[in-house]
């Protein structure tokens, strides 16, 4: 039965994309932590001077810099999630994927769901009192985004107790001839 | 373990080696090894339907309970 899985080209295919997307979120977490040391820093009179500019008041500062680390944050949970999910998929390409670690495994991606959602509330929030982004962050979009997330992080959860199930299922068979 | 197997004894009785055995019940050798030391936590009944077939024997032949 394991051999099924074996030389799949969909979870080669799944194991590149996600590769691929766990340097793209540390690559991407780099950048903005840079970004953040540098309008901590350097490029600090420049921010003000543009928020000043843009009508926002001088507190805002701090909003972008919560805002940076937010989004850093962000990045972190997205790498995170694509590294279990990157084992995941190992696991079900050695043939062996209904293990106890693997629940748990998609127990934190559930979680991290949840956590990366309200990060982006947060985020929501800090545009919302920006004013100018209002508009973009309220619209249908953003709330399907919402419910997508939502839903996604409730599957995740089902799916670790399926996968719990499945280990408990597999232990029973265990030395059965 | 209460359950024994008593395998050994039937092949024993049949002059048929295990791996034999496993050759002719489609088994492999070192399942079919787990279920005669004992070790085997269940065993189907496909499988000791081909095991009785080819020894010659009732499930009663194979397995006994023993007290401790």
């Amino acid at each position: 039965m394991p051999q099924t899985f074996r030389k799949d080209p969909l979870l080669a295919f799944a194991q590149l994309v996600v590769g691929a997307l766990i340097g793209l979120f540390a690559f991407a977490g780099i950048i903005v932590a840079i970004g953040l040391g540098a309008v901590a820093t350097v490029q600090r009179d420049y921010v003000f001077a543009k928020l000043v500019a843009a009508g926002i008041p001088e507190a805002g500062y701090v909003a972008v810099l919560v805002g940076l680390v937010l989004i850093i944050m962000l990045t972190a949970l997205g790498g995170l999630f694509m590294r279990e999910l990157f084992r995941l998929v190992g696991s079900v390409e050695k043939g062996d994927p209904f293990q106890p670690f693997n629940a748990d495994r998609l127990r934190r991606m559930g979680w991290n769901t949840v956590a990366s959602h309200m990060i982006l509330f947060a985020l929501a929030a800090i545009a919302h009192s920006f004013g100018g982004y209002r508009e973009a962050l309220l619209a249908e979009d953003a709330t399907l985004a919402g419910f997508s997330a939502l839903l996604l992080a409730l599957i995740l959860f089902i799916l670790a107790r399926v996968f719990r199930v499945g280990a408990e299922m597999r232990s029973e068979l265990e030395g059965t001839v | 373990m209460a359950i024994i197997v008593k395998l050994d004894d039937r092949l024993y009785e049949k002059r048929m080696t295990l791996t034999e055995l496993a050759e002719r019940v489609d088994i492999t050798l070192a399942n079919l090894s787990i279920l005669k030391t004992g070790k085997a936590k269940a065993i189907r009944f496909s499988t000791l339907e081909a095991i009785c077939r080819e020894l010659d024997c009732q499930p009663g032949d194979l397995l006994a309970y023993q007290t401790h």
